[in-house]
């Protein structure tokens, strides 16, 4: 399973890194913005995307968005923010994201998120 | 004008002998603090959701260490210049000592009033205080508490109201030493754009804070 983590900073794609099942971290792409991670969606080969909302020129929800519906119907895509409003995981949701993970992420939230959406 | 209040948090008045020299943060600590920050301004925004039933959309942090002061025109930004705006302030102390800016449109009080869908609301700087408070308290309230650290907060008191930035800045460009600058936008719903924070942690607390981020890292890559 090839996994994308899009997020601007380093340390938060490390956390989420340390969060994920030691059997998940074999093939882990990284994009530092949106746009770098669109790029490696486009070119295919992504199984699973973890996407922060809070990035500088494209936020995680523009790239929701700019996946659409139909390739988020095959790409399954959680969002880890440390956007703590209420609303954020239900408009996260609406747009297509298959689950909610607050940061800091922990691999108990992290095991759980992947057992939901049936990726463990 | 400047109100009158406790020395020990008027950081941003700090002159070349005010103030100890500190070391810059290396950039890996920046990024991490750039992630304590995103942590931290999360619970601002939701804060300020809750209060006003909105939705808040927030920038990612701007984090700059201001060696001799012209990287404050980062962290102000262009959006602020040549204009009119009000600019509130608050200091905390504890075991990180430092000052923050809250910067806000004239129409602050006007856009929180149909936000709250208030007729005749509050009016002078009750708004943009109470703003700062709630924006400042959760914001770098979030940032210490992630790094285990107590802090408390001087009351907030509004530095200037509908003058242009321009004319401050040069008091806010003296500094001496490296201060840590770290600067969010709030904004609601992409109509309106509420608020800018700055804080600025003491240069003293540079290798201070440069510990703690190391601390942190330390104990969550353990």
């Amino acid at each position: 399973m090839r996994i994308l983590i899009v997020d601007d900073s380093t340390t938060a794609r490390r956390f989420l890194k340390k969060a994920l099942p030691p059997q998940l971290l074999t093939d882990v792409v990284e994009a530092d913005g949106a746009r770098r991670g669109l790029e490696i969606c486009g070119e295919g080969g992504i199984d699973l995307m973890f996407l922060d909302l809070t990035m500088p020129e494209m936020d995680g929800y523009e790239v929701l968005a700019a996946l659409g519906g139909v390739r988020l119907a095959t790409l399954p895509v959680i969002v880890v923010s440390g956007d703590v409003q209420t609303q954020a995981p239900d408009k996260a949701k609406a747009l297509g994201a298959r689950a909610f993970i607050k940061k800091p992420a922990s691999k108990e939230q992290v095991e759980v998120v992947l057992r939901e959406i049936g990726v463990l | 004008m400047e109100s009158a209040r406790d020395p020990r948090a008027d950081l941003l008045k700090m002159g070349p002998t005010g103030a100890l020299p500190g070391t810059p943060l290396p950039p890996d600590a920046q990024d991490a603090l750039g992630e304590i920050v995103n942590i931290g301004m999360g619970r601002a925004a939701a804060a300020l959701a809750k209060s006003l039933s909105v939705f808040v959309r927030m920038s990612p942090p701007t984090i700059r260490v201001a060696d001799g002061g012209s990287q404050w025109d980062v962290v102000l930004g262009n959006r602020w210049k040549n204009r009119d705006i009000i600019v509130a302030r608050q200091g905390f102390f504890g075991d990180l000592k430092g000052e923050a800016l809250a910067l806000f449109d004239p129409d602050v009080t006007a856009t929180m009033n149909d936000l709250l869908g208030i007729q005749s609301g509050a009016v002078g700087p009750e708004v943009p205080l109470e703003l700062a408070n709630l924006l400042i308290g959760t914001c770098v309230g979030g940032v210490a508490a992630q790094l285990a650290q107590n802090i408390g907060f001087y009351p907030p008191a509004i530095v200037f109201q509908n003058r242009e930035l321009e004319a401050e800045l040069p008091r806010l460009r003296q500094r001496s030493g490296a201060i840590i600058l770290v600067a969010v936008d709030f904004n609601v719903d992409a109509r309106h754009f509420l608020g800018r924070v700055v804080f600025a942690f003491a240069p003293e607390e540079t290798s201070r804070l440069e510990r703690l981020i190391a601390m942190f890292l330390e104990e969550a890559f353990a």
